[in-house]
Formats: structure tokens, sequence, C-alpha cells
């Protein structure tokens, strides 16, 4: 509720929204993040058909340099997901460390986590839907500077 | 004073002048009647990626963002119904 006050308040959303069930997304969740003094959320588009395969070397860039959750919201995909973190293999192979944001239990460790399917890495070819337009939201603190990738 | 604003979307690109004093919903709406596009569902960040609240003077966003900016369709988001699987 906290959120769709903000959104109305900022005026990027009508009167009448707070209390609605209307769909949010990365656009708003970086709008809040500024409203609330949160980290800096940037968003970076990602064409339909486009994949994530050509944001992965930024990507790497993004958590290398100390990066914070990466928010990806879509349209025809719209199971909202948070990636950790990204692990280019060897070929053209690459996975992401998916977060199911909706998890809501208080888990006793990690293991828990991977086991009830909350977090996991997933391969980026199989994840992303080719149909889908990806917005994403790069949260990071507004004192820290990228840091050069490392090799 | 006029403000020439720049907009890009793949592949396409306009311009569009402005008064200073023009509110930026209307400014998103012209930007999205030009590339055909819902402004509802849509949103204008700058090249860096920051989003933009719409509920400011063009003036305003151009003293903080400069006038070069992207158009880009919102996304939405909603549960993930299906379990994942690690390779851990």
């Amino acid at each position: 509720m906290d959120v769709q006050a903000a959104l109305e308040d900022m005026g990027d959303k009508p009167p009448g929204f707070r209390g609605s069930r209307d769909w949010i997304g990365c656009v708003e969740a970086s709008l809040c993040l500024e409203y609330f003094g949160g980290p800096q959320g940037r968003l970076c588009h990602v064409p339909r058909g486009a994949g994530l395969q050509g944001e992965l070397e930024r990507l790497y860039s993004h958590f290398a340099g100390g990066g914070g959750p990466v928010m990806v919201g879509g349209d025809a995909d719209a199971q909202s997901k948070a990636l950790l973190g990204v692990c280019l293999g060897p070929g053209t192979k690459a996975f992401v460390l998916v977060l199911d944001p909706h998890c809501w239990a208080a888990p006793k460790n990690p293991t828990e986590l991977q086991i009830a399917g909350w977090v996991g890495w997933r391969e980026v070819s199989t994840t992303f839907d080719s149909k889908s337009f990806y917005n994403l939201c790069l949260t990071s603190h507004n004192s820290e500077k990228q840091l050069p990738p490392q090799d | 004073m006029d403000l020439l604003t720049r907009f890009f979307r793949p592949l396409y690109d306009c311009r569009l002048s402005v008064p200073e004093s023009t509110p930026f919903t209307a400014v998103l709406k012209f930007a999205a009647e030009e590339f055909k596009v819902s402004a509802a569902t849509s949103a204008i960040i700058t090249n860096d990626g920051i989003g933009i609240n719409p509920a400011q003077t063009a003036g305003n966003v151009f003293l903080k963002h400069g006038s070069e900016l992207r158009i880009i369709p919102r996304d939405r988001v909603g549960r993930f119904t299906e379990p994942m699987t690690g390779l851990a």
C-alpha cells in the first residue's frame, strides 16, 4: 500500500490507484526507490526477441562492481524475478542466479531456500521468453562507483 | 523558451520542441503518439537508465536529465508459478 500511495502521490499513477489491483513493474520500482531514498535503480530495456544474452556483460560488470539485486519484469513473461548473480560458462552457456521475490518464509539456512525452489541457478537461454520484452532495474548504492570488470 | 528533446526507441528517434512549462505528461503523450504506442503503458528514461517521473515540467526534466531521452514500454510483474530447480 505504501508503494501504491507513493506512486499516486508523486503523480505517476492517477487518483484511485491506491487500493487497486493494477499492475506495476520495474519502472514503478525505480521511481519508488528514488521517492523513498533507497538505492539507485537504473533501468535497462531488452527488446522482444533479443533475450538476455546481449546484457550478460553488463550484468557481470554490475555484480562484479558491487551492484545489488536486479529486478526483472516483462510483458508476455510477467513472472517476476530478481537476479542475484551471473555465471558465464565456456562457449555460449550462461547462468543467472534467480530469486523468486514472493518468498515469505523465514528459512533456517540458504539450503532450505534452494530446496524449496525460491532461489537457484537457471540457464539464461531457457529462463527468459523470446516472445517477451524485459525491463531490468539494476540497483546500486548511490555513493558507489562501478568498478571496471575484473577478468 | 522552447526545449528541443530527442527521443530514442530501438531503430527510431524523433525530436520534439516544447515550451519549458509544458507538463511532461504531455511530452510523453506526444512522443508515444509519434512512436504509435500507448502513453499509459510507456515510460521515459534517460540514456543511462534513470526513470523520469512524468509529473513535472519539461523544463525541470531538461535541467535534471538533459534532453536526450528514451521511451520504453512499462513491464508488469506477477507470481512465479513454476518451482525452480537449482543446479546444485
